[in-house]
């Protein structure tokens, strides 16, 4: 697996062009690869609409988002995902952080990179599966969805037992490296909407759904 | 009560969340509330573990803490839990209670925030309420080495009922936080716990390798709790694929083989552990050949002295004017940075001394020991004559330590071998006493002796004793080095310890001290010498350490001796380029720009250098940088080069001298941990001269408030990332504005804007480094 250097370098707002940097990137790569240990959840929900909003039967999660509700329209079911590099690289992207800066940034861009992209091959094998239509994927913190859902996600996917992740009072997961994010599948084909243009990390947000637009 | 995991085979229960799922518990339930909602469930469940066999009931109040159970009555839901489960032991009218504990929920320190402290805390409240109720205490399904330190601590220090731990590895045998099994064992063993082992996370068919460890390295009774095999997410719902039969079956095996504590865990149910009971019924345990080795371990790291091993000295003040300036201005950044260099020299251990005049030694060392445990993985060695400075390091330290030292002396036997017991620690012995370092060989095997004899009556095994016969320097008593290394060789033969020396003491008083050091290294090792205490970033030391092991075979293929010697590589510079240091920093050349500025200091003074050639290199590439014509990772290189320059010219002025005026506290607030674009930010601010008070990452709203009161610093820096963490921010500007209303407040953060800035009360918004240089110096201060 090859990481995506164009997307390392949008996060790290680089736009020199410089072979030495690519070399670097790999580099830095190798040495995420080689550290970190990915796991991965997915559970596929039936949902159905209650009070308003998506619910999960077999979850029991509810999701609270008037644009899941605008993209998820006519969803059977949603897949929840949980992804994970492991603490080893926190804690590799914190000492780096003391002694070599530089290696610290692109390490922590190459491993945002990496964990969605381990989450890329997962939406694939999951809608392989499915043989139906897929909405985009949507995360806690996009548009109006509130981040807060991430601590009854992670208990309820039991992601901090098998995948060892925490989720703190600020709902921030630990380890920092991992991803939840939900796809809705239906058999009718998507009327593509794009939530990004509506969402309020608009202009700040500089991460995946971006591409969308 | 002690004597349960002596007698037989002891068979725990099996899993409490599986049994209430097959009673209808919802996805999402908190499981311990149902001690007050429900309390004939539990009861039904510990009813049928124990009459399916089972000889211990876990309690429900896995996560019955202050942490998990923030807004649910933890405290009565513990006690409800331990009368719920000795009523159904009084029903059935055998079996023990458990109190069974879990991990808090949140990340210790240095990956988290929550400190040993507050860990220990909330593991204390639970143990208050149970210590006089159960039989034992459980702490289980744990990942982080230094929480269950915390948890043990609180059980030893609060109660006297025996103890169980497990840890949940995967097949790396590591646990999610990284601890490597035998680093458990070790650490555990020293902490004296009653039985020790796994549960959670794997099958029984995949801990083979797992129980082929425990049984060869763990000497107390094994225990094995596993799931009914390996999850499986079918329709939402978590399944094992192991039934009872086999699970039984597979256990049964390994109780032969010596494990002596067995249960199930997720997944399984009283019918697996009555098939359990009933398989493991007159199995006698095989009695295990335990290899005795002499260990350390950090919570990451696991290091058997099983060849030479190098004990690094640099974070120590004697003889050190920069490492005392350090502790005197608690300056963690210094720590740390020894720390690293000492690791990457290629150190195995590293000592930790804080001994100097007028300082609080204890609250100095859990200071050194928390900030070198934050950057490097190598287990610790504590250094201190006060006892008090041992016992703080021995137990902020993660994993297990040495303890240096005690001497023939019985004051320091008496008063530092109970620590070293406590905390499972090895012990360091000098051959030295009241009289003095003796001048014969057997003078010293009689205080090794002694020591030995004096540690191992209060329980201390002999594999965590070293002995020190200690050199005096070859200058002034010729005949007595070589006495030394005969008595490094017989206290070997004699007692079978291991052996430690600080090296360096040979040569004090002779010019071109590495010549003698290196060489007596080399023949100490020739000698037996087991642990060398040294100075690493020496390249003679180094080589006489790696040469000795790739002579002696111990370097297998010489495979250390090739990697270290035969890449050098130099920067991607022509020879022929004569640039200026100021060129060097603009293009990151490292080593260039260091030779560079030793060169220059001999005839420049150093603050010169800083404003002739390092503040200007500074402003080219900010300049650079804010035309797009230059990136943030060749920004942060540049400003790294820069500090290794500052850093040289702090050598000949000190540290202070190379400082302006403006103090500046950097902090990223509460609840956020993205902290890489503050310490950008504090690195290239340090190259600009400014005295930079850096709180951390996730620091809470009163401690900035603290030490802006403290520290009265003009600027203040706080940065955030996630846009729930934004809030923190404007409350931490609001505390401290309340008694400060003079200090400049600067923001920045991915989430933030000029406008944001102003609504939370922030005086400027800087969008990054160089920006916010600029408006620092526009503002005269």
């Amino acid at each position: 697996m090859a990481i995506d250097k164009k997307l390392v370098k949008k996060y790290l707002d680089y736009k020199g062009i410089d072979g030495d940097f690519d070399l670097y990137i790999d580099e830095v790569f190798l040495e995420v690869k080689n550290i970190s240990n990915p796991k991965k959840i997915c559970v596929i929900s039936n949902c159905f609409v209650e009070n308003g909003y998506y619910k999960l039967d077999n979850l029991g999660l509810v999701l609270k988002s008037d644009d899941i509700n605008k993209l998820f329209i006519n969803c059977k079911s949603i897949a929840t995902m949980v992804v994970t590099l492991g603490l080893a690289v926190d804690k590799k992207i914190a000492i780096y952080a003391k002694t070599d800066l530089k290696r610290s940034l692109v390490m922590d861009a190459v491993a945002s990179v990496y964990v969605e992209s381990i989450l890329d091959e997962l939406e694939c094998e999951v809608v392989k599966e499915s043989n139906l239509y897929k909405t985009m994927r949507f995360s806690p913190g996009y548009g109006d969805l509130d981040i807060s859902i991430q601590k009854d996600l992670i208990e309820i996917t039991s992601a901090s037992k098998y995948l060892g992740i925490n989720v703190n009072g600020n709902y921030l997961m630990t380890p920092l490296k991992s991803v939840t994010a939900f796809v809705g599948f239906s058999d009718e084909k998507q009327v593509f909407s794009n939530i990004c243009l509506t969402c309020p990390q608009k202009g700040s947000c500089n991460k995946k759904c971006s591409k969308a637009q | 009560m002690k004597d349960l995991f002596a007698k037989k085979v002891v068979v725990l229960d099996g899993a409490m969340g599986t049994m209430l799922f097959n009673n209808g518990l919802k996805v999402g339930e908190k499981p311990e509330m149902l001690n007050l909602t429900n309390p004939d469930i539990i009861f039904n469940i510990h009813k049928s573990y124990l009459d399916s066999g089972a000889d211990v009931i876990y309690t429900n109040t896995f996560g019955a803490n202050k942490i998990k159970m923030k807004n649910y009555p933890y405290k009565e839901v513990i006690e409800k839990g331990i009368e719920i489960a000795k009523s159904a032991v009084k029903s059935c009218g055998h079996g023990l209670v458990a109190l069974d504990m879990g991990s808090i929920g949140e990340l210790l320190e240095p990956l988290g925030s929550m400190t040993f402290d507050s860990a220990y805390d909330v593991y204390k409240e639970m143990v208050e309420i149970a210590k006089d109720k159960v039989d034992l205490f459980v702490v289980e399904t744990m990942s982080d080495l230094y929480e269950l330190k915390a948890a043990v601590l609180a059980i030893k220090e609060n109660s006297n009922r025996p103890i169980i731990t497990t840890m949940s590895f995967d097949e790396s045998m590591r646990t999610f936080a990284g601890c490597p099994l035998e680093a458990m064992i070790a650490t555990m063993e020293g902490l004296g716990v009653d039985a020790l082992g796994v549960n959670c996370s794997l099958g029984p068919k995949q801990l083979g390798n797992i129980v082929n460890v425990l049984l060869k390295k763990c000497s107390l009774p094994i225990v094995l709790k596993p799931n009914a095999g390996l999850p499986v997410i079918r329709n939402g719902v978590t399944e094992y694929d192991v039934d009872e039969e086999e699970f039984a079956a597979t256990m049964a095996e390994y109780v032969k083989k010596g494990v002596s504590v067995v249960g199930g865990c997720c997944g399984t149910t009283d019918k697996y552990i009555a098939k359990l009971s009933e398989k493991i019924k007159g199995i006698k345990p095989a009695k295990r050949n335990i290899e005795n080795v002499f260990c350390l371990a950090s919570g990451t790291k696991y290091l058997e002295i099983n060849s030479p091993k190098i004990i690094g000295e640099r974070i120590n003040p004697t003889g050190k004017k920069l490492m005392r300036e350090a502790i005197a201005n608690k300056d963690i950044a210094y720590f740390e940075n020894q720390a690293v260099e000492q690791m990457q020299a290629g150190s195995d251990i590293l000592d930790i001394n804080m001994g100097i005049p007028n300082i609080n030694e204890a609250e100095m060392m859990k200071i050194a020991v928390k900030a070198v445990q934050s950057v490097v993985d190598l287990p610790l060695q504590i250094d201190s004559s006060d006892p008090l400075a041992v016992e703080v390091g021995a137990r902020y330290a993660n994993g297990k330590v040495i303890i240096n030292s005690v001497n023939g002396d019985d004051e320091t036997l008496n008063k530092i071998l109970p620590i070293a017991k406590k905390y499972g620690a090895m012990v360091l012995g000098l051959t030295i006493d009241k009289d003095g370092v003796p001048k014969t060989v057997e003078k010293r095997l009689e205080i090794a002796e002694k020591i030995i004899n004096q540690a191992m009556k209060i329980g201390i095994k002999k594999e965590n004793i070293i002995i020190d016969c200690l050199t005096l320097t070859v200058g002034a008593e010729q005949e007595q080095a070589i006495k030394t290394l005969v008595a490094i060789k017989k206290v070997k033969e004699k007692f079978g310890v291991k052996t430690v020396l600080g090296v360096s003491n040979i040569s004090f008083g002779l010019p071109n001290r590495q010549i003698v050091n290196s060489h007596f290294l080399t023949m100490a090792l020739s000698f037996g010498l087991d642990l060398a205490i040294i100075n690493p970033n020496i390249a003679e030391m180094m080589q006489s350490f790696k040469v000795y092991n790739l002579i002696t075979g111990t370097d297998k293929n010489g495979v250390d001796y090739i990697n270290s010697y035969s890449n050098v590589v130099s920067e991607k510079i022509s020879s022929n380029n004569e640039y200026s240091l100021k060129e060097c920093i603009i293009k990151s050349l490292k080593n260039k720009a260091t030779d560079l500025v030793k060169e220059l200091l001999v005839s420049n003074n150093g603050l010169d250098i800083i404003d002739n050639e390092v503040i200007p290199a500074l402003d080219y590439v900010g300049d650079m940088y804010e035309k797009g014509k230059l990136f943030l990772p060749q920004l942060i290189s540049s400003a790294e080069v820069a500090k290794s320059v500052c850093d040289i010219i702090k050598l000949t002025l000190g540290n202070s001298a190379t400082q302006n005026s403006v103090k500046i506290v950097l902090a990223t607030v509460e609840g956020d941990v993205h902290d890489i674009g503050k310490n950008i930010v504090k690195t290239v601010l340090q190259n600009y001269g400014y005295q930079i008070i850096d709180l951390g990452k996730d620091v809470p709203i009163n401690k900035v408030a603290e030490i802006v009161k403290q520290e009265k610093p003009q600027i203040l820096g706080l940065s955030a990332l996630m846009t729930t963490t934004v809030k923190n921010m404007e409350k931490t500007i609001a505390c401290v504005r309340q008694f400060d209303s003079d200090i400049k407040v600067f923001v920045g953060g991915a989430v933030l804007n000029e406008s944001i800035a102003k609504q939370i009360g922030a005086d400027y918004y800087s969008k990054d480094p160089r920006q916010m240089v600029k408006i620092l110096q526009s503002l005269n201060l």
